[in-house]
């Protein structure tokens, strides 16, 4: 008798990447969310051209661009999360006339952003009980919205985009990939 | 990897996933040796020794107790090496007045089986449940024995299936 194809291996269960993940931002969690975190490296490649050229050849191929992003949907909106989706955002209540104990006003448009995201981690859990994990040392909340439902929790969709930055060691040149892809034994929020 | 083996009396190789009866013993030696966040056991509400079985509960009954009771389903998408289960665990009280054990007990399998990953031996996930409270039985039923009933939800990659693909 044969047994059916599969790409089942016999490193399988410790290999296998269960759950729907948690997303730190530095040291703290960013919050809860409802379904899993969605990794996109965002690479495109381009295949030099010549003429001629019937398919794609290999070692002709360059990567051209990265836009890493990590998405998902939070169900909570603390005003930690206000500075994280509204980088930069400053509490100016004081002056406000709304008499709100908070408010958040977001950076004026046509300013170069000064405030990113520090050690944004996608981190999942992996069949053996180790985790692996997105990393990017810098990055940006570059799209949110906020849609409330009937009888449910507030729905946040927001979008994680890793921005190079060249002042950490090992990415200061313009073709490296603002992000890792790492193994880790333990979740150590202290130690990114 | 080894492949799956008859079961004999003195031979049962825990943890495994490599045959039914290892499978349920898998899963009550888990249920038994898990520690809530409290330091809670579930021998510390359903007795020592440990009243776990499977299907059926020996007599002379002694209540608390707990019964186990799997069923499991292959799926054509996976080659037949995945499986969806539900192990259905019901914990029995009586008197009536055993009912915060019973919610306790359960309150316990609650915590274990909804966090359960192994992959010690294949591949054992446990994340969701329905659980309810069986309203009090009047007769011909004896209206002093109280029930919490589990039906939780696990997704296995159990090595009685997945060990034919060895040789792959």
């Amino acid at each position: 008798m044969t047994a059916p194809l599969t790409g089942f291996t016999t490193t399988f269960p410790d290999d296998v990447v269960l759950d729907s993940g948690v997303l730190y931002v530095g040291t703290t969690v960013l919050g809860a969310f409802a379904g899993g975190l969605k990794f996109d490296p965002g690479i495109t490649y381009r295949n030099i051209d010549f003429d001629g050229k019937r398919s794609p050849v290999k070692g002709l191929d360059r990567k051209t661009m990265m836009m890493p992003k990590i998405s998902g949907t939070v169900i909570q909106l603390s005003t930690a999360n206000v500075s994280q989706v509204e980088p930069g955002a400053t509490d100016t209540a004081a002056g406000e006339q709304s008499g709100a104990q908070s408010s958040y006003a977001p950076v004026a448009a046509g300013e170069l952003m000064t405030s990113y995201l520090q050690n944004v981690r996608a981190i999942w859990l992996r069949g053996n009980g180790d985790y692996v994990q997105v990393r990017f040392p810098s990055a940006l909340v570059t799209k949110y919205d906020v849609t409330s439902q009937d009888g449910a929790e507030i729905a946040i969709a927001i979008e994680v985009e890793a921005r190079l930055d060249t002042a950490w060691a090992g990415y200061d040149n313009t073709g490296t990939a603002p992000y890792r892809i790492e193994y880790l034994a333990a979740v150590n929020p202290a130690a990114p | 990897m080894s492949k799956p083996k008859y079961v004999v009396p003195n031979t049962l190789q825990l943890p495994s996933t490599a045959s039914t009866v290892q499978i349920y013993a898998t899963l009550r030696n888990t249920l038994l040796e898990y520690t809530s966040s409290c330091g809670e056991r579930l021998g510390d509400f359903i007795g020592e020794p440990e009243r776990v079985y499977v299907r059926a509960v020996p007599s002379p009954v002694v209540f608390p107790y707990i019964t186990l009771l799997l069923n499991r389903t292959s799926q054509s998408a996976y080659n037949g090496y995945r499986e969806v289960a539900t192990l259905e665990v019901q914990c029995i009280g009586k008197p009536e007045s055993q009912l915060p054990l019973v919610e306790s007990a359960m309150d316990i399998v609650d915590q274990c089986l909804t966090s359960l990953t192994d992959a010690r031996s294949g591949l054992t996930v446990g994340r969701s449940r329905n659980r309810q409270t069986l309203p009090q039985f009047s007769t011909p039923a004896d209206s002093n024995v109280v029930a919490v009933v589990g039906v939780y939800d696990l997704f296995l990659w159990p090595v009685v299936l997945t060990s034919r693909a060895e040789a792959q």
